[in-house]
């Protein structure tokens, strides 16, 4: 019976405390625990600290669910919430889209009296848009996947006009999905590398060229969604999630020094 | 939306308990547990259809979690240190020295990944593969922690001799 069998094993002992252990081993754990009382003593006092635990914690998962943690009521909030949301992201279209033909129109102005044109949408605004657009995609997140990462670096350096090295921010938990470009404004280009958590949450990197501002790293925040932003040499970076902001920030620096270091 | 609600409800009860285990605050974990269903709902499209709806809940209830600690500086240091098995963490010192044999304060006393595995495993019936997920970990450290914890706590209910049986001395 014990000829070619796996021998037993720690993961046997605990799967046989926790009622895991699969059927065909349970004969072979019975003659090896019948000559050894001591880990048999083991095995019966974990199984009677597990029981014990079960039995002091039963109560809180027998307690009545309070109004607020309904799933009906989570859901309506919600839906409360995102349909106000929307009309902040409506109005914010609104004066984007009346700065933008005011400036449209008042570019020769501009241009004449100021020499550069104003560029009327801020970078956290225009990168979170993008953000919103494209992370609740569930099939088509992104146009290049991580899977050909030289390719989308290489494609996304020619079209915005510099080396983009990806950042790689596994080591703060979140992993590259891919990338896109994107239009900014009327005749620059942006890029977007889009990156994922274990937990399904995502963040974005929005790059683009054509930023007159400069600015070290700062984190603004729009809604339920944060952004943290710098600015060098004529681009303007941005990463957006609905992290909490301190969360945020630590990324950001990790994508900002490997960006600065990269290249 | 309401098949959402209907899918998400039968979690409520054991998503309120691992968070009251891990907070020991009735308030504080109904929050966590408000947190972990809104971002649920939002990401609700973003869910693997193969994957478990158990173990996902767990997994953003548990980076809720981790995430509000960080936040919390100093507890973070106090939960994370993988030295302290004496010192009992929150929640005990209001409780009376009896009550140091209780089974809660003993399991405060394990380091947090290992107090984690216990949980997931022992009491809300994840499967080791299920907990591995949820704490973004292989398979072969949820084992092992899982083994380490459980001596820690044989140790500390000194139940290793076997001859006791734990329960009297726990309750």
């Amino acid at each position: 019976m014990t000829g070619p069998e796996r021998p037993i094993g720690e993961d046997d002992l605990t799967a046989l405390v926790d009622g895991r252990l699969a059927p065909e081993r349970a004969g072979l754990l019975e003659v090896y625990l019948a000559s050894r009382p001591e880990e048999a003593a083991r095995v019966q006092a974990d199984r009677a600290i597990r029981a014990s635990l079960r039995e002091r914690l039963a109560a809180k998962a027998a307690e009545p669910i309070p109004a607020r943690l309904r799933a009906a009521a989570v859901i309506a909030e919600q839906r409360r919430a995102r349909r106000a949301q929307l009309m902040q992201v409506l109005a914010a279209c609104l004066v984007l889209t009346l700065g933008g033909a005011g400036g449209w129109f008042a570019r020769d102005l501009s241009d004449r009296v100021w020499g550069a044109p104003a560029r009327p949408t801020p970078l956290p605004q225009e990168a979170l848009a993008a953000h919103r657009i494209f992370t609740v995609e569930a099939v088509h997140p992104v146009e290049v996947k991580a899977d050909q990462e030289a390719h989308l670096a290489q494609w996304l350096s020619k079209r915005l006009g510099r080396r983009l090295s990806i950042p790689d921010l596994e080591g703060v938990g979140f992993r590259l999905i891919g990338g896109r470009l994107l239009p900014a404004g009327p005749s620059d280009v942006a890029a977007q590398l889009m990156y994922a958590a274990a937990d399904g949450s995502r963040l974005t990197l929005y790059v683009r060229c054509g930023e007159a501002g400069r600015w070290d790293l700062r984190v603004s925040k729009l809604g339920d969604f944060a952004s943290a932003t710098w600015a060098a040499g004529g681009y303007g970076y941005a990463l957006s999630g609905s992290l909490d902001p301190d969360r945020l920030m630590m990324v950001a620096r990790a994508a900002h020094s490997d960006m600065a270091g990269g290249g | 939306m309401d098949e959402i609600a209907a899918l998400l409800e039968p979690h409520i009860p054991a998503l309120r308990r691992y968070a009251w285990v891990l907070l020991r605050d009735h308030e504080a974990a109904d929050d966590l547990v408000q947190d972990c269903l809104e971002r649920a709902v939002s990401r609700w499209r973003l869910r693997r259809r193969d994957g478990d709806l158990k173990a996902w809940l767990f997994a953003i209830q548990h980076n809720l979690f981790i995430d509000g600690l960080r936040r919390r500086r100093r507890e973070l240091l106090r939960v994370d240190s993988d030295q302290v098995p004496d010192i009992a963490a929150h929640g005990v010192e209001q409780e009376s020295r009896a009550a140091l044999r209780d089974i809660l304060a003993c399991l405060d006393a394990l380091p947090a990944e290992q107090r984690a595995v216990i949980l997931l495993v022992g009491v809300e019936d994840l499967s080791y593969e299920e907990a591995a997920r949820v704490l973004d970990i292989p398979i072969g450290t949820v084992m092992s922690r899982l083994s380490r914890g459980r001596e820690r706590l044989r140790g500390m209910l000194d139940a290793g001799s076997g001859a006791q049986p734990v329960l009297r001395r726990v309750k």
